[in-house]
């Protein structure tokens, strides 16, 4: 044949053009194991930082850090991998961002933090002030009580005597003369929120239907105005709006994790969201309005703004049809009685969470959760009962065990509430 | 002549090819401990879920396994360890008792 002729192919040269083949199929199959064992011991690397991410999480929720401070972490698993990890505060919460890296690869991870009962909330907690509780109507307490000495008795209001068998449908123990106390940084996180409007940041002008997202990794923005309408707006992440007088918020405004500071706060019937409302006047939840946790209202009253009015006007005030999951909290530092509701919660108003009063508190509708209150207080046919409890329910045992609610003082356990971004 | 030094080159090239190839995949396999770290997040997540009693041995092969609570800086620690018994190779991993 032709080809053969052509080429003359000594079996040498035959032995040479495998030998060729072979070499470079090595080199592939060394390149590809190699490859695989790099990205292997990369992925092994990156699984091992989103780890320490974690433990650097975990181990600052044991050691008592201070707002605002940091610590560094060395790796005890990954060598070359350090985390730092700072502590600060978003609302009322405590806002904790772990960065880990080495080299190459980075993560951080943020989360807002409360603290957790593993074992379960009490789900009521009245000072002693050396008077009963008394219950009335279709008031029901199921779960743990802490109460006062005398503990509690059946009364009737407006011809409407206790309807249970059972006082209280859980153990009762006694409390102190005082309510648990909340993390001085908490009230101190409040009240710089209130005081210190004009903290340095990016300032942004509302206009209609704007949309503005923020991630907590980046400086705050804030929207800041005399008084301010929330309404058609879409507001996400790390966003403080503070108004000088008043903030009102529409069913139409969309508002996610974001914290509301003025001294009037007024959140229409039908609103939807999770966001923290922090005021030293007062705060009002029209009906309908569903919040998801973690939600939070806080109203902090100074000596001056509660001069001397004898009646006053509910100040966290939470109309029917409403569903609250997370926080209600009123604070003063007022020492005279008062003899009006600070907190008050209507008829078929739900709240999944907590509330801390310390003050009177009305309670008519529901609290899946733990109430934490100086003094109960009903107003029925202008009349005013003290320490009484009237048609009002407290279920501790509904809620879940993954809730993680207000820091109060030495609290030992924390957890995420939610992850932020 | 010619043909007896190609068989004997082709020969030679595929013993230490074969020798080679013989040689990376054998170390890649044994250099895995996969099955070690698998094991240990295993435990941590049963640990974290299934209320794992402490101290906690187990053995696995050549690999024994341990989890006992220690004491670092003031905060409560796990040590999740595997060592191999013959080549006394240890791996940890250590995380907050949160508990």
């Amino acid at each position: 044949m032709k080809w053969s002729k052509k080429i003359k192919a000594g079996a040498l040269q035959f032995v040479l053009f495998i030998g060729a083949i072979i070499a470079v199929l090595l080199m592939t199959f060394l390149l590809i194991t190699y490859t695989h064992g790099l990205l292997d011991k990369k992925t092994d690397l990156t699984v091992g930082i989103i780890q320490e991410t974690d433990f650097g999480l975990n181990y600052v929720f044991k050691k008592n850090v201070k707002a605002g401070s940091s610590i560094v972490l060395n790796s005890l698993n990954n060598p070359g991998v350090s985390t730092l990890v700072e502590k600060d505060f978003w609302g009322i919460f405590e806002k904790y961002s772990s960065h880990s890296k080495n080299n190459a690869i980075k993560y951080s991870k943020i989360a807002m933090v409360g603290s957790c009962f593993s074992l379960g909330k009490p789900a009521l907690v009245l000072r002693d002030k050396q008077r009963p509780l008394i219950i009335a109507g279709t008031t029901k307490i199921t779960g743990d009580a802490l109460l006062p000495a005398q503990g509690v008795k059946i009364g009737t209001i407006a011809g409407n005597s206790y309807g249970y068998g059972q006082l209280v449908y859980g153990k009762e123990g006694k409390s102190g003369l005082e309510i648990p106390k909340l993390d001085p940084e908490v009230k101190q996180q409040i009240d710089n929120l209130i005081n210190k409007f004009q903290n340095s940041g990016v300032e942004v002008t509302l206009r209609p239907n704007m949309e503005i997202t923020n991630s907590f990794g980046s400086p705050t923005k804030f929207i800041r105005d005399k008084t301010i309408h929330l309404e058609g707006v879409h507001l996400t992440g790390n966003i403080i709006v503070s108004a000088v007088q008043r903030i009102v918020v529409e069913p139409t405004a969309i508002l996610t994790d974001i914290v509301l500071v003025a001294p009037e706060i007024i959140i229409m019937d039908g609103t939807q969201g999770s966001f923290q409302a922090i005021a030293n006047k007062k705060i009002f939840i029209g009906k309908n309005c569903e919040l998801y946790y973690p939600s939070a209202f806080v109203v902090r009253e100074n000596k001056s703004t509660n001069s001397d009015i004898k009646f006053v006007e509910p100040k966290l005030f939470v109309d029917s049809n409403s569903i609250i999951n997370g926080v209600l909290m009123y604070l003063d530092e007022y020492e005279k009685p008062t003899y009006g509701p600070q907190i008050k919660i209507v008829e078929n108003a739900i709240i999944k969470g907590e509330i801390y009063c310390t003050e009177n508190l009305e309670l008519k509708g529901s609290v899946f959760g733990s109430v934490i209150t100086d003094a109960f207080i009903a107003m029925e046919n202008g009349s005013i009962y003290q320490n009484h409890l009237y048609n009002g329910v407290i279920n501790s045992t509904l809620l879940p065990i993954e809730y993680n609610g207000i820091v109060f003082e030495n609290v030992q356990y924390k957890k995420a509430m939610k992850w932020l971004y | 002549m010619e043909t007896l030094v190609a068989t004997v080159l082709i020969v030679i090239i595929f013993m230490i090819s074969s020798m080679l190839l013989n040689n990376i995949f054998s170390n890649s396999i044994k250099g895995k401990s996969h099955f070690v770290t698998e094991r240990l997040h295993q435990l941590k997540y049963k640990f974290r879920n299934e209320n794992l009693k402490l101290p906690h041995y187990e053995n696995v092969n050549e690999w024994e396994f341990s989890i006992h609570p220690e004491m670092k800086e003031g905060i409560n620690v796990l040590i999740f360890k595997a060592e191999n018994s013959f080549t006394q190779k240890s791996i940890t991993r250590i995380i907050v008792d949160e508990r």
